[in-house]
């Protein structure tokens, strides 16, 4: 009941995203392949779309925490992707860049942004959550160390993404469903 | 900045098809000219920033970050407010230049006629102040983990001089500026840091800085990004003498990667030694007590100038929980000058603030500081979450308030009336912060044997016995605590009990010359010669090279009328080349042994 009480002010506040949202078809892999990562093979909980640029330096930070996350969710059902949403981040370039953060994770590229819009996220690095039916469940930030540029706790005193993760995986509702993420804007970059 | 992202950027289309008529800014002749000088010394292939600004892509493709770093100011980084002083290295937007980057982002950051971009100004790569003397550097990286955290790590870079010599400046290089966001830079003259660095196995280690790390003769030492010292001049440089180590404290935020660093630094020479020696005064507290929660903290200080100086810089300190720093110089006839505020104290940009004109100030003028501090949750940058009671002290998780000048007397005679108050001064203040810091760790014996000598500097032997008092008492059979008591009691003029005690310290360790030596001394002061020659004769031979136990067993022979034993003693004294005024005094005792020698010798 409380988790209805949740949703319905999200919607309030104008954000209407809770709905299946239609597949992606211009998304590619480091080969070239389309793919839509939000068709889940059976058993997956949850996907997890974590948008990020190489050279944004927030985001870059964030690599350890992602790697983490991804590592802890993984067999609970829980599905990780890092998407490029920039044309400059070229398949050889995001190669090098998982190998720089250690990353094992698989990468795509939505050099037209069709991820970006269907979630609808402003920032690197920002994650959106999209459950088993195909719902966006959770979108904004890993947590809230970073504020705005310049200002940054020395620790972060909640974890939303992995909040919204632990609701899901438990079969709960989640809580925050949307926050806002700090980071490099996408407006500019994928101009 | 409270407003949502997705707001932003959508305020941004709506204005842009508003205004991109009503305006005509475009990159080629507006923005490239503030970009070009204001940005990309740091933003550019090989500098400081995080990704390069130098061409109308890598601009346009950050330019709502561009509008929003400059607006608040983050950006270029300079956190003293505008209109207090004029620093070395200030390169502050003017109001126009931010309305400019605004209108240009919201028009849809155009590019406008190619051919007028100004040509990116030369941007001298590799050494700044032009080729060094000499360069150092780790001789093996440092490897930073893929951690969240921020992290601080010292290093001590032995620096390879023959003979004296006399320093202008350093050049900092990072090494890897992705991950060192600040260094501060001291010289130990005493080994200390090294051997902090070598007990570590990896390079440098994760610690306090000793108090022998100091800055070189009253000169800032310190590197943050995009500001380079200029080299002063050579009647001001800075000595270095063969021994001596860099000290370099690295603050590193992690990239995400395991990143190596490796720092370099160029030292540049002069020919001659200097002529003036500048001073340097801190002021602060070291008292700071602040309650879990407090959102309003306030701590001052002030001193006064004994006779008239320039100030040729100014360095603040503090750390996660302040907010609010000022300094002011408040001048004998009425008027004032705010010398330093910075209403959002960040404690990741410690810079060093130059001015480009020393400020004159008369004799009788009062420089002041007064910090404000936040330990709510309101203040983000609070470390701990809730918050705990905080004191003074120097790990990042305790709290520092420090303001420290730079100042110049007129002579060298001004100079000697105004430092040793200034020393003691900062002594008495550094006392405070070992008080401090037993409130907090009241058994640690390190922190009394400290405190205790600064007392004894001062001249409170009475306090440096208390304190040593009590790390005998925390560390019982320990021959060094006891030796130290004595040494207390001894001048606090308490004879009897420092006998007590150097007898307590020889009965845990009996071949301990020093406590040999003192006791010696203390009973020759108490009549008790033969004890005394006893003690004196097995501190030298236990030791036949300390002049101070040879000159007590010299005394000790004259004592009991053996004046030849007593010059032998001298002679061989005086060989070790003691320091002054010991020579003298032996000279002085010699001759009077030499002439009380019965005649025929």
């Amino acid at each position: 009941m409380v988790g209805r009480v949740a949703i319905g002010f999200v919607l309030f506040l104008g954000w209407a995203a809770a709905q299946a949202v239609a597949g992606p078809t211009r998304v590619l892999d480091l080969h070239g392949r389309p793919v839509d990562p939000l068709r889940a093979p059976v058993g997956t909980v949850a996907t997890v779309l974590v948008f990020t640029t190489s050279d944004c330096p927030i985001s870059n930070r964030y690599a350890p925490e992602i790697a983490r996350l991804a590592q802890g969710f993984r067999a609970r059902g829980v599905r990780f992707f890092l998407v490029y949403p920039v044309q400059g981040d070229t398949p050889m370039v995001i190669r090098k860049h998982l190998t720089t953060f250690a990353y094992d994770l698989p990468a795509l590229r939505d050099t037209v942004q069709e991820l970006v819009t269907l979630t609808g996220v402003t920032v690197t690095p920002e994650a959106a959550v999209v459950d088993a039916r195909g719902h966006i469940v959770y979108r904004g930030r890993i947590d809230d160390r970073y504020v705005d540029f310049g200002r940054d706790r020395p620790a972060p005193t909640t974890h939303d993404l992995e909040w919204a993760l632990d609701a899901i995986v438990a079969g709960k509702p989640v809580v925050v469903r949307e926050t806002r993420a700090a980071g490099c804007i996408l407006a500019d970059l994928v101009k | 900045m409270s407003t949502g992202g997705t707001t932003l950027v959508a305020a941004a289309l709506i204005l842009g098809s508003h205004t991109a008529s009503a305006q005509d800014v475009t990159f080629a002749r507006d923005i490239a000219p503030v970009v070009f000088t204001a940005c990309a010394s740091c933003h550019r292939t090989g500098g400081p920033g995080p990704f390069p600004l130098t061409t109308y892509k890598e601009v346009r493709q950050r330019a709502t970050q561009i509008v929003q770093v400059t607006r608040s100011r983050f950006m270029p980084p300079w956190k003293v407010e505008p209109g207090v002083g004029h620093f070395v290295g200030q390169h502050p937007l003017t109001d126009a230049q931010l309305g400019l980057i605004e209108a240009w982002s919201r028009a849809g950051a155009p590019e406008g006629d190619r051919r007028a971009t100004p040509a990116l100004p030369a941007m001298a790569d590799g050494w700044l102040l032009g080729k060094p003397d000499m360069v150092v550097t780790l001789p093996v990286p440092f490897t930073l983990p893929a951690i969240q955290a921020d992290a601080f790590r010292i290093f001590a870079i032995p620096l390879p001089v023959a003979k004296r010599i006399y320093v202008r400046g350093i050049e900092f290089h990072p090494g890897n500026a992705r991950v060192v966001h600040h260094a501060n830079i001291r010289v130990d003259r005493t080994g200390a840091t090294r051997a902090l660095d070598d007990a570590d196995p990896l390079p440098g280690y994760d610690g306090l800085m000793p108090r022998s790390a100091e800055y070189p003769d009253g000169h800032f030492l310190g590197w943050t990004p995009g500001q380079v010292a200029p080299l002063i001049s050579a009647d001001m440089a800075w000595t270095l003498d063969p021994g001596s180590d860099l000290v370099v404290q690295l603050h590193l935020q992690p990239s995400g990667a395991v990143e190596q660093v490796q720092p370099v630094v160029g030292l540049y020479f002069g020919d001659t030694p200097p002529t003036r020696t500048p001073t340097i005064l801190r002021l602060g507290s070291q008292g700071i007590d602040i309650a879990a929660g407090d959102p309003h903290y306030v701590i001052r200080d002030a001193y006064t100038l004994p006779v008239e100086m320039d100030l040729l810089a100014i360095q603040p300190h503090a750390h996660y929980r302040a907010t609010e720093i000022r300094g002011l110089a408040s001048f004998p006839d009425g008027t004032s000058r705010l010398l330093m505020h910075i209403k959002d104290w960040d404690f990741r940009w410690q810079h060093v603030y130059r001015l480009e004109e020393p400020i004159a100030l008369p004799k009788g003028t009062r420089l002041s500081m007064e910090y404000t501090y936040d330990n709510s949750t309101e203040n983000i940058r609070n470390p701990e979450v809730p918050p705990t009671h905080v004191w003074w002290g120097q790990r990042s998780r305790d709290e520092m308030g420090d303001l420290w000048f730079q100042l110049l007397a007129k002579n060298e005679r001004d100079r000697l009336v105004v430092r040793p108050q200034i020393d003691r001064k900062m002594t008495t203040e550094d006392i405070v912060g070992y008080e401090t810091m037993l409130k907090v760790d009241p058994k640690d014996a390190e922190l009394h044997d400290d405190v205790a000598l600064l007392y004894l500097g001062l001249g409170q032997a009475p306090d440096a016995v208390r304190h040593f008092q009590v790390s005998v008492d925390l560390r019982p059979g320990s021959a060094s605590a006891s030796f130290n008591l004595g040494t207390a009691l001894t001048m606090a003029g308490r004879l009897d009990e420092a006998i007590v005690a150097f007898r307590d310290a020889l009965a845990r360790r009996p071949d301990y010359p020093q406590a040999h030596n003192n006791l010696g001394r203390v009973l020759l002061a108490t009549g008790k010669t033969d004890d005394a020659l006893k003690h004196l004769q097995e501190a030298v031979r236990l030791d036949g090279t300390n002049a101070q136990a040879l000159f007590g067993l010299s005394e000790a022979y004259a004592a009991i009328g053996s004046y030849d034993l007593a010059v032998a003693m001298a002679d061989r004294a005086l060989r070790l080349a003691p320091k002054e005024p010991m020579a003298s005094q032996i000279r002085a005792r010699r001759e009077d042994y030499q002439q009380r020698r019965p005649p025929g010798a």
